[in-house]
């Protein structure tokens, strides 16, 4: 269950090195970063700033070159895999652009999928009928829009109760319409189940909805806000 | 080079560990192809060969005793082209070295020189010289078995008398091939106790008192000749001289032997290489399919930029020609080394002389474009699906890949099992033709191993039906000419003789409406128990009141048990009578009829006598029985029963081992191709979802299980298949294989089988742990950042 309130990450002076063949490239340099439970976070920054990176190294799919972060108690900087998927399992939640659906599972079964791994999931109905695909349940991926296969991945993310949510560009390959679909649902899991949610995109007009924004550039943190009100969805335009 | 050519190096290189697999895959089947085919096409081109040379008969006859006037007479049948008029007689053989008599088949040579049928072709020494009666030439293998030269010497029985004689050359004829005594019991050859001798042919006349006449008589035919009506006029030319009937090239032991080997090369020669080409095209298929899905982007902005669809498909071609021009190279010298191999043991087998093997370029081309055939095969469906694509669809992704509820989820299979296996069984009734050629492709390997093995089987079944069940003396001795039964008492006195047991074999012709059967009447006494006869099943068999025929030999006749045959006796008084069969008897062995002791002699009109007996004998003895056997001159050969089972273990081994390891380490390749291919192109394919399952928080382990689960249910399915296959394939051996002188029996042991599974599923594992390998190395975050 998601904490409301305290520090779920603490990360401190986190680098990324990258070898791209015979260059190095530094991903982040130096990023603090504090994200409390509960909260609603969009990373903002243009392509290259290292947005993806640091919500990797927050995921537990990547970890930093130098720097410390930790999730609770669990230290995301030692690169263990079993200690990292076990970390993913047990705590976080995950959205991409591309969705990422078992095309040979329908969307019950999808979240089904994940449930079976859980320790406290929803039943999978209630988390389709969370993203309002309750009449959906039996289609595969290929019979769904790219809207619904992004809240059956939503729904699929939010089935095991994770501590957090990562979203990386989760409206990227949708149209306005559906990306605020996709949006509200991100907005309602926070709100009734108190999940923390970060949401990675390079659209501005997305950090309208959140608690905080924080700006990345060249792998650094250039700014953090903190909205005075939060927009709803319907409120944002782009 | 182009950038087209570059790309195609580079994709190649990506691909290098599918395409090595294939490769691989494809040399096994080059390689097989070149072996097998250029080994018939030999073995084939040496026979005839070997024929024409030694002019070797084409009809083939005994008699008592007939003069050689009448050879002229032969001659003159229209259609009769060359006769040549013989003396041939069995003898014992006193062999320096060797502690029992052994049996030789002499026959007579003109002098001087070679005969003008069935010329002899010498390996050592020479011919004997003029005058000197007492030269021999001896049949190589039997030479070379007891360790005989030209120069030494053995003593041959002639007219009841020992007579020494000196080995002047040793030689091969395509008369005896396959050397086994005439009326042998055992069709394994024994070439320590059996050998063939040339003598000259007045000092052999003579002592068979056969000066101016002959007792066998071989032709070949003129151009045009009807065979069935030569056999007809030359029988009732030599019926009054004891003509036992004569017979054709295809009912002569050795030809039928070598023959029917022969052929079943041309089988395998064409079913073994078709098995890998097969599965090679089916793994390029797979893997084509694969690079042309993944690169729908780049072909479509290749379309765009105005590159014509043949250019482009001559890209993916060119892919496709890769591993099989690479397959080509050592495929075809692994060919042409294995046929040299299998040139060298098959003509030392068959005794072909000049034997220098060739290699042969029509098979080479053959074999290139077999190959060529095959890739593409492969590569034509993924180029045909290249040139349909359009531009502009081909710029948009592909959409997820399309699932729909199938069969099994129609049945309520599907919702019974756990999420991983219903998404293995959906990805599998999603493409059934893919699953299908690959149980099908480990099937075959399973298949195939088990084929080879069954091999085996079948031969330690027929050694111990044959050296176990059937045949329990432990020496047999042939005698000279037919004896009072009284000689069973003499036998019994010899020293460590414990049971004797007594046989009389006649020539005879069996005839049933129009069909005839020239072959051995087995006189067995009532009770045998040293020999005996027994079917498929080890059931024994006995002849009582009437004739027991084996079950080739009456399907030969057409008759059932209850139908009356003629039987016409070949020897002696020459009577013919009508017996009923009494029963049918399935053996593994040779075929012949049987009738009790007694029975024999009634028909023959003579006073009951043997021509045979079996000994079972107290070990210790078996040296001073061998001394006072050699001593007797009514005894024409010993056979020791443990003497004929180890040549038969060394022909067998000698033969069959280099093929065995062949086909067991081409079925692991084709196995092993199979597994990590298919597995490579699953990772390829679900890549992604792989990747997303990881990143949710799934094990690798776990992963692993969803993407080789499905080659392990894949595999689990081969495998009753694969036995289901091993046994056709060894059925198919059997019917290729039987012989009215030989069958082999359908026994698969549990080890074999045990053995051919074992083998794929190892080589299963092997490939799975690669895949896996690389599963451990993917990368989650790349691969999530691709669209697909």
């Amino acid at each position: 269950m998601a904490t409301s309130v305290g520090v779920v990450f603490q990360a401190t002076g986190l680098s990324k090195r990258y070898r791209m063949g015979e260059i190095d490239v530094w991903a982040l340099r130096g990023v603090d970063l504090e994200l409390q439970g509960g909260e609603f976070v969009v990373l903002l920054g243009p392509s290259g700033s290292g947005k993806s990176t640091l919500l990797n190294i927050l995921g537990g799919l990547d970890v930093p070159t130098s720097g410390t972060v930790r999730f609770l108690d669990h230290d995301l900087t030692v690169d263990d895999d079993a200690e990292l998927t076990r970390f993913r399992r047990e705590h976080v939640g995950f959205v991409f652009q591309f969705y990422n659906l078992i095309p040979s599972l329908t969307a019950l079964e999808n979240v089904a999928l994940v449930t079976e791994i859980a320790e406290r999931p929803l039943d999978p109905v209630e988390a389709l009928r969370l993203v309002g695909l309750e009449a959906r349940l039996h289609h595969f991926p290929a019979q769904l829009s790219g809207g619904e296969q992004q809240r059956v991945a939503i729904a699929r993310a939010v089935a095991k109760r994770p501590d957090v949510l990562l979203c990386d560009e989760p409206t990227g390959a949708l149209d306005y319409e559906t990306g605020l679909m996709v949006l509200q649902v991100l907005e309602k899991v926070n709100r009734e189940l108190g999940t923390t949610v970060a949401v990675i995109t390079h659209n501005a007009a997305i950090a309208g909805m959140a608690d905080r924004v924080i700006r990345l550039r060249s792998g650094q943190v250039v700014d953090v806000t903190r909205n005075a009100r939060r927009l709803a969805p319907t409120e944002l335009s782009w | 080079m182009s950038a087209l050519r570059r790309k195609l190096y580079r994709d190649a290189w990506r691909h290098r560990g599918p395409l090595s697999a294939i490769a691989v895959v494809m040399t096994c089947g080059v390689a097989l192809f070149i072996a097998l085919r250029s080994m018939h096409g030999y073995l084939r081109e040496r026979q005839a060969a070997y024929y024409a040379d030694s002019r070797f008969a084409d009809l083939f006859v005994r008699v008592t005793r007939a003069p050689r006037g009448l050879a002229a007479r032969v001659r003159a049948i229209p259609g009769v082209g060359a006769v040549e008029a013989r003396v041939v007689s069995a003898s014992r053989m006193d062999v320096p070295g060797l502690d029992e008599p052994a049996t030789a088949l002499l026959v007579s040579l003109p002098e001087p020189g070679q005969p003008g049928l069935n010329t002899v072709v010498l390996r050592a020494g020479q011919l004997p010289a003029a005058g000197r009666p007492d030269q021999v030439l001896a049949s190589e293998a039997f030479a070379r078995a007891n360790g005989l030269g030209p120069g030494d010497s053995l003593a041959v029985i002639l007219r009841g008398r020992w007579e020494r004689v000196q080995i002047a050359g040793t030689a091969i004829s395509p008369e005896f091939i396959y050397e086994i005594p005439p009326g042998a019991a055992s069709v394994f050859p024994d070439n320590r106790h059996f050998g063939v001798i040339w003598m000259p042919a007045a000092g052999l006349a003579a002592a068979l008192d056969l000066t101016g006449a002959f007792n066998d008589l071989v032709l070949r035919f003129a151009p045009g000749a009807i065979p069935l009506d030569i056999v007809e006029r030359v029988d009732a030319l030599l019926a009054p001289y004891g003509g036992t009937g004569a017979y054709l090239r295809a009912d002569q032991v050795s030809h039928q032997f070598v023959d029917s080997e022969i052929a079943e090369t041309r089988v395998t020669s064409i079913f073994l290489p078709g098995v890998f080409l097969g599965v090679t095209a089916f793994l390029l298929n797979l893997v084509l399919s694969r690079l042309v899905a993944t690169e729908r982007e780049q072909i479509a902005v290749l379309k765009a930029f105005g590159f014509r669809d043949g250019v482009i498909a001559r890209h993916y071609l060119a892919f496709a020609a890769i591993p099989v021009g690479v397959a080509t190279i050592p495929g075809g010298a692994l060919g042409l080394w294995l046929a040299g191999q299998f040139a060298a043991i098959y003509a030392r087998f068959y005794q072909f002389p000049n034997a220098a093997w060739h290699a042969d370029p029509a098979v080479l081309l053959l074999a290139v474009g077999v190959s060529g055939g095959a890739g593409l095969l492969g590569a034509l469906g993924a180029v045909r699906r290249v040139v349909r694509l359009p531009p502009a669809e081909a710029m948009r992704p592909e959409g997820p890949a399309t699932y729909r509820p199938g069969f099994l989820d129609r049945a309520g299979v599907v919702n019974r099992v756990p999420l991983a296996v219903r998404s293995i069984a959906r990805s599998l009734q999603r493409m059934p033709l893919r699953a299908l050629l690959t149980v099908t492709g480990l099937a075959l390997a399973i298949g195939l191993t088990l084929a080879g093995l069954f091999m085996f089987d079948a031969i330690d079944y027929l050694k111990r039906l044959q050296f176990e069940v059937a045949s329990r003396q432990d020496a047999s001795v042939a005698f000279d000419i037919p004896l009072a039964l009284g000689v069973r008492d003499e036998l019994a006195r010899l020293p460590g003789v414990r049971q004797v047991e007594l046989r009389r074999d006649v020539p005879v012709r069996l005839r049933h409406g129009n069909r005839t059967v020239r072959t051995g009447l087995q006189g067995v006494e009532p009770g045998a128990e040293l020999q005996r006869i027994v079917d498929d099943a080890e059931h024994v068999h006995r002849p009582r009141g009437g004739l027991l025929l084996t079950a080739t030999l009456a399907d030969r006749l057409g008759v059932r048990p209850g139908d009356l045959i003629e039987v016409d006796l070949l020897e002696g008084h020459r009577r013919s009578v009508t017996l009923p069969v009494s029963g049918t008897v399935r053996q593994m062995l040779g075929h012949g009829v049987y009738a009790e002791l007694a029975l024999v002699a009634e028909l023959a009109d003579e006073a009951p006598a043997a021509t045979s007996a079996l000994l079972r004998v107290d070990p210790r003895y078996r040296d001073a029985l061998n001394q006072r056997l050699r001593a007797l001159p009514a005894v024409a050969g010993v056979g020791w029963l443990d003497a004929t089972l180890a040549g038969f273990e060394k022909t067998i081994a000698e033969s069959f081992r280099i093929s065995l390891v062949t086909l067991v380490l081409f079925a692991v390749i084709i196995a092993g191709g199979v597994v990590y291919n298919a597995g490579r192109i699953t990772l390829a394919e679900r890549g992604r979802e792989l990747a997303s399952l990881r990143v949710l928080g799934f094990t690798r382990g776990e992963v692993a299980r969803m993407l080789l689960g499905e080659q392990g249910l894949l595999l689990a399915c081969a495998i009753p298949l694969g036995l289901v296959v091993g046994t056709a394939l060894a059925w198919l051996v059997v019917t290729r294989f039987s012989s009215d002188l030989f069958r082999l029996p359908l026994v698969v042991s549990a080890w074999s089988r045990v053995f051919a599974v074992g083998v794929v599923l190892i080589a299963g594992v092997v490939s799975g742990l690669l895949v896996w390998r690389r599963l451990a190395r993917l990368d989650l975050v790349a691969v999530l950042k691709t669209r697909e």
